[in-house]
């Protein structure tokens, strides 16, 4: 008896095309599945005339076309130029490609860094870890600039080394007098080559040279006053014991030679008296300017303490 | 040309470079693939085209692959096969989604599909036969895959191993997929005789 039941007739179907794909003739197929003959033939028909869709055939002109379209696209390739063949070969080793960007992008980073760094040490003064940096690289500048250019660059270089000579003077710090010493000497060596190069204005070298010995003379000033020989600073509380000491035996030869002069050079002696306390304090002013300056700027206890000793010590007029 | 000839024919081009022996392989294949062209475009100069595009490829690089009979077979279908899908996306042509309703009104593509058609039908026990233009069109009615796998295990007539290294399936996979293909064509057959 047969069943009409779909499940039963999919699987039927799926048996017995799996027994035609195994090879095993049609006839063969039909009897083993004799009951479902009928809708089997229904496949039969499609795969058969699937079959007949096979006997599709072109032309014999199109089979001789094709041939002379493929010799002449030969022909063709053969003169591609060498420049495409090379994109070509490119393109199949991508393995030269993954170092080459990983060398570029090692390469910008470290000359971005370098460039980075020698921006930062710009503003770096004598003493200061960026400064070697800065110095290098103005090294290098004079290397590679032409003879031509090279007045500008050390009036450049000149500007520079008094701006850092300046800052460093008017700093309240520990000042090395190395240092400073080596600035005053690339200084005079700027100038000197400036000079060479006569990248001077009219008067921008005398001035400059003014300005110079002004320098000189602050850091003289600034080495008696804030650095013994070896750098090292001098307490200011000892100092102003000393300038008292000082003006008071002045006060003291003042007042004995008032007492030996007539009355009419008592005045000149109080005048010489105020006229030396003026400086003094002028001088202690200017120091004590600094000092409020540096303490503003540095957390250093000590560096409070002693302007606090000094505006109590000040010498009244 | 048997599997043995194909092979000796590959041999001899690659150690000579001789055109003879690869025309040989190229008429052998050259129906094949034509046919191949034309059953999912359904248009002679675009699949003339295209199988001309096929062999070109396939002298280009026949020197630089190492091939035998079977493999040969499976490397230019899959040329056809890329072909083919770079066709349908350059023109957005995709033969699923173009109707097919001006190709079965007596339209001259099938009718020359009918004058290349051999008759060599064998005559069941009923003696009834689908019509090609109906086959052809439930054919193309199939999903992309259904339609390669029916076009090479039936028209083509090729094992499910090589049909498994053309469409990167498995073949279980494929055999699932092929008795689906089967049942569809056979309801949109109905369909069509009762509509």
């Amino acid at each position: 008896m047969r069943i009409n039941n779909k499940a039963i007739n999919d699987k039927v179907i799926k048996k017995f095309l799996n027994l035609l794909d195994k090879g095993y003739g049609l006839e063969y197929c039909l009897e083993k599945f004799s009951p479902y003959r009928k809708d089997l033939e229904s496949y039969l028909k499609i795969l058969k005339g699937l079959e007949n869709l096979g006997s599709i055939k072109n032309d014999k002109k199109l089979e001789e076309s094709i041939l002379e379209k493929i010799y002449q696209s030969s022909s063709q390739t053969d003169k591609i130029p060498e420049a495409n063949y090379d994109v070509a070969r490119m393109r199949v080793r991508p393995t030269f490609l993954k170092p080459a960007i990983v060398f570029l992008s090692v390469f910008i980073f470290f000359s971005l860094s370098f460039a980075g760094t020698v921006y930062a040490s710009e503003s770096s003064l004598p003493g200061e870890v960026l400064y070697s940096v800065k110095r290098t690289y103005e090294d290098a500048q004079i290397v590679f600039t032409p003879y031509s250019n090279e007045g500008k660059l050390y009036f450049n270089f000149l500007n520079k080394r008094i701006l850092e000579a300046d800052t460093l003077l008017n700093k309240n710090d520990i000042i090395n007098e190395e240092d400073i010493e080596n600035l005053l000497g690339e200084i005079d060596y700027n100038y000197g080559k400036c000079l060479e190069h006569k990248s001077f204005g009219k008067n921008d070298g005398e001035r400059i040279g003014k300005h110079i010995n002004g320098l000189r003379e602050t850091f003289q000033k600034r080495c008696g006053i804030n650095c013994n020989f070896n750098g090292q600073q001098v307490n200011d509380n000892q100092y102003l014991e000393q300038q008292k000491g000082n003006t008071n035996q002045n006060m003291n030869q003042q007042q004995g030679n008032n007492n030996q002069n007539p009355e009419g050079q008592t005045g000149s002696g109080n005048q010489n008296y105020n006229g030396q306390q003026e400086s003094n304090s002028q001088n202690y002013n200017t120091q004590q300017g600094n000092d409020n300056k540096g303490s503003g700027n540095t957390d250093s206890i000590g560096q409070q303490g002693s302007s606090k000793v000094n505006k109590k010590d000040m010498p009244s007029n | 040309m048997d599997e043995k000839e194909l092979n000796s024919c590959i041999k001899k081009y690659k150690n000579n470079g001789d055109t003879f022996y690869f025309e040989k392989i190229y008429r052998h294949f050259l129906s094949k693939i034509y046919r191949y062209m034309f059953l999912k475009i359904l248009d002679k100069e675009t699949a003339e085209d295209l199988t001309s595009e096929v062999f070109i490829r396939v002298y280009k690089n026949l020197n630089k692959v190492n091939l035998n009979a079977i493999t040969i077979k499976i490397w230019i279908y899959k040329i056809a096969k890329n072909l083919l899908t770079d066709h349908f996306r350059s023109s957005r042509n995709m033969q699923n989604v173009k109707s097919l309703d001006g190709y079965l009104e007596g339209d001259k593509e099938l009718e020359t599909i009918g004058s290349m058609l051999v008759d060599q039908r064998e005559n069941f026990s009923n003696g009834n036969q689908f019509k090609n233009e109906k086959l052809i069109s439930a054919l193309n009615g199939l999903p992309e895959t259904q339609r390669e796998i029916i076009f090479l295990r039936y028209v083509e007539g090729m094992d499910f191993k090589s049909i498994s290294l053309i469409l990167n399936k498995s073949e279980i996979a494929l055999r699932a997929l092929k008795f689906r293909a089967l049942e569809n064509i056979k309801g949109k057959l109905i369909n069509q005789v009762l509509g």
